[in-house]
């Protein structure tokens, strides 16, 4: 049995369980306050109180009380009405932490006692996920179904036949009733980039029950992963934590508030290539060097340069991402699935460092990460061009070398020694493709490189808001372009590309209508003789010449990256 | 996300959008092909200058004086 869910009840709390079996649990729920009102000892939920030193954010050490209930409901009324801080993490997850029983954490029963039996690997929990479609494609107004369990396509059909039951399911709001799940969520209130996997991932490894992470933001997440650190660290988490940068030149502003390293790369074309990648590089720097709110500019123990770094104690950040970045590394070697779900969350922990409304963050955090991983790159550059390998491109994280297989394996190897931070061979290309704007100026982030499989790796080309017309012509193109096994025969392929311009044309004209459909914030438009209107409300035909303008401009753009 | 400025990447955009502009103005072709001659050099001084405090003027000055010295190279060689 897995804890699926929880609620709680008076002294108690309810678990949800795999195969839709309840257990119950007594326990008080902990609640944290600033300042003891009077006559709290006689209010009837009180079960003990408890004076307990902690620290603020600042390190300041403060006398916080520790107040358990019985009853769930007092704690929100005492939420309203008193100063309760350390409940970013819900007393409801932390009764649970204390119990041993983590969300999709397996649960057992010994001797009348549950105990709960932590496991590295994916839950053994049945979790469904429902996608309406049709002609024009995925939508929540769709007549028609797909059923995934498990991860592998179960059903299609009708959807007034959808009947689907599961530990967890993910759906539209218009099926929801067609669902037996002890939890659902709703497709379209899901604000995380992940699905129901993914989210499953996410409460397992944050320690917070699904249902109170599932329609809020990757922020929340990745929050409550720091605040357990937090928490088990005896620092108060207050409410709201005011975020005032410190006062400073606005020349030294500029100079530290930069983003990650892009290259702009001189050739256009280059045979026999290799990608390497920097695993992980933004949360590897916050954990090296311990970057966190509260260790940025406190004592000089570290000068990195642009802000110092305090190393007596480990950092709040820095100690919640090394642990996740362990995972991820885990979860890598045999479900990219989850390991991918994890990587969401490392990267949203860099980002949030920045966010004024970050409780654990701070702006000169952020600045020092990007800064380091400036330095790293250029590192990595200079030790490149010192083995003779030559520099193609970089963004950020990644590097493109040309040089001797041996050679470039070597260069990895010294870089990690060097910066402390895995620097992986990926790829190998036969050939690579740095694109240009029209203007013929580099653009960095739009490349294309084929492996030696006849594969091809495209960043930047495609996108999901173009018509599907245009999107099958970029695809056509490129599978066109990797049967060439080098740039010299990529520059023979112009031909080729206006025969396949030709066809696109003509299916502008003749195609299906679901070819013109595009897709603009989830909502599927087509664009029609007076302009846009809703494909979901029927096809009512469409312009020819804003698909045939459209369609030239992806033929000039492959046109132009041809060599 | 903590990006109180413009970068100088997007910075330098602006100033070579304003070139790209007067470019298609110029009315002498020489001069326009001049000025479409130097756009590249432009991009690849701002990647020298990113770890540096600099201004999206200076980059351009000093891509053009690279570019007055590549052409007076090339000229003395032919």
């Amino acid at each position: 049995m897995y804890l699926i869910d929880a609620r709680p009840k008076d002294g108690k709390i309810e678990l949800l369980l795999s195969g839709f079996k309840t257990l119950y649990v007594k326990t008080t729920f902990p609640v944290y306050l600033e300042v003891l009102p009077e006559g709290i000892f006689s209010h009837p939920s009180v079960s003990s109180i408890e004076e307990e030193e902690w620290r603020d954010l600042e390190g300041r050490r403060k006398k916080i009380y520790r107040v358990e209930l019985r009853d769930y409901r007092d704690y929100l009324f005492f939420k309203k009405k008193l100063k309760v801080v350390n409940d970013f993490i819900s007393p409801l997850d932390q009764a649970l932490e204390r119990l041993g029983l983590r969300p999709f954490s397996r649960v057992e029963v010994n001797n009348d006692k549950l105990v709960g039996k932590e496991e590295m690997d994916f839950p053994k929990v049945n979790y469904a996920k429902v996608v309406l479609y049709d002609w024009y494609g995925e939508h929540s107004k769709g007549r028609y179904y797909r059923l995934y369990y498990n991860g592998k396509l179960k059903e299609e059909g009708d959807v007034r036949d959808l009947e689907v039951v599961a530990d967890v399911v993910e759906l539209p709001y218009t099926v929801y009733d067609k669902a037996k799940a002890i939890v659902k969520i709703v497709s379209e209130r899901k604000r995380a980039p992940v699905d129901v996997k993914g989210l499953i991932m996410w409460s397992k490894s944050v320690k917070v029950l699904l249902r109170e992470i599932m329609h809020a933001t990757i922020g929340k997440a990745l929050t409550t992963n720091e605040a357990w650190v937090a928490i088990k660290k005896k620092y108060i988490i207050p409410r709201v934590k005011a975020r005032v940068e410190e006062l400073r030149e606005l020349e030294e502003l500029a100079y530290a508030d930069k983003g990650g390293l892009i290259l702009f790369p001189e050739e256009k074309c280059v045979n026999n290539v290799f990608q390497l990648d920097f695993s992980s590089m933004y949360p590897s720097i916050i954990s090296k060097f311990n970057i966190s709110g509260e260790t940025v500019d406190k004592c000089d123990d570290l000068d990195l340069g642009i802000h110092t770094v305090c190393l007596k104690e480990r950092g709040i950040v820095s100690e919640a991402v090394e642990r996740l970045v362990k995972l991820k590394e885990f979860y890598k070697t045999f479900d990219e699935e989850l390991a991918e779900a994890i990587k969401w969350i490392l990267v949203a922990s860099f980002g949030y460092l920045g966010f004024r409304n970050s409780l654990f963050g701070k702006i000169e955090a952020y600045e020092l990460v990007t800064f380091m991983a400036r330095r790293i790159l250029r590192e990595a550059i200079d030790t490149a061009e010192s083995m003779g390998l030559k520099v193609i491109h970089g963004i950020i994280d990644s590097l493109i070398v040309k040089g001797e297989r041996e050679k470039v394996e070597e260069f990895a190897e010294i870089v990690s020694e060097k910066v402390g931070i895995k620097l992986k061979l990926e790829e190998e290309f036969s050939w690579f493709i740095a694109t240009r704007t029209n203007e013929g100026l580099p653009y960095p982030q739009r490349y294309i490189g084929r492996r030696r499989d006849s594969t091809v790796k495209v960043k930047g080309l495609i996108r999901s808001n173009q018509p599907l017309v245009v999107q099958e012509f970029y695809s056509e193109a490129l599978k066109m372009m990797s049967k060439a096994e080098s740039c010299e025969q990529l520059s023979t392929l112009r031909g080729e590309l206006k025969e396949l311009y030709k066809a696109f044309r003509k299916k502008v004209y003749y195609g299906e209508p679901k070819e013109f459909v595009l897709w603009i914030k989830g909502e599927p438009y087509i664009r029609g003789a007076r302009g846009f209107y809703r494909a979901d409300e029927g096809y009512y035909g469409h312009n020819v010449e804003y698909y045939l303008d459209y369609l030239g401009r992806a033929y000039e753009v492959i046109e132009g990256i041809l060599p | 996300m903590g990006r109180t400025q413009p970068s100088l990447t997007r910075q330098v955009e602006g100033e070579l959008e304003k070139l790209i502009r007067i470019s298609k103005k110029l009315r002498d072709d020489e001069l326009r092909k001049n000025l479409e001659a130097l756009l590249p050099h432009i991009r690849q001084v701002e990647e020298a200058f990113q770890d540096e405090l600099a201004d999206p003027l200076e980059v351009l000055l000093v891509a053009i004086l690279m570019r007055c010295n590549q052409v007076v190279s090339d000229r003395r060689e032919t």
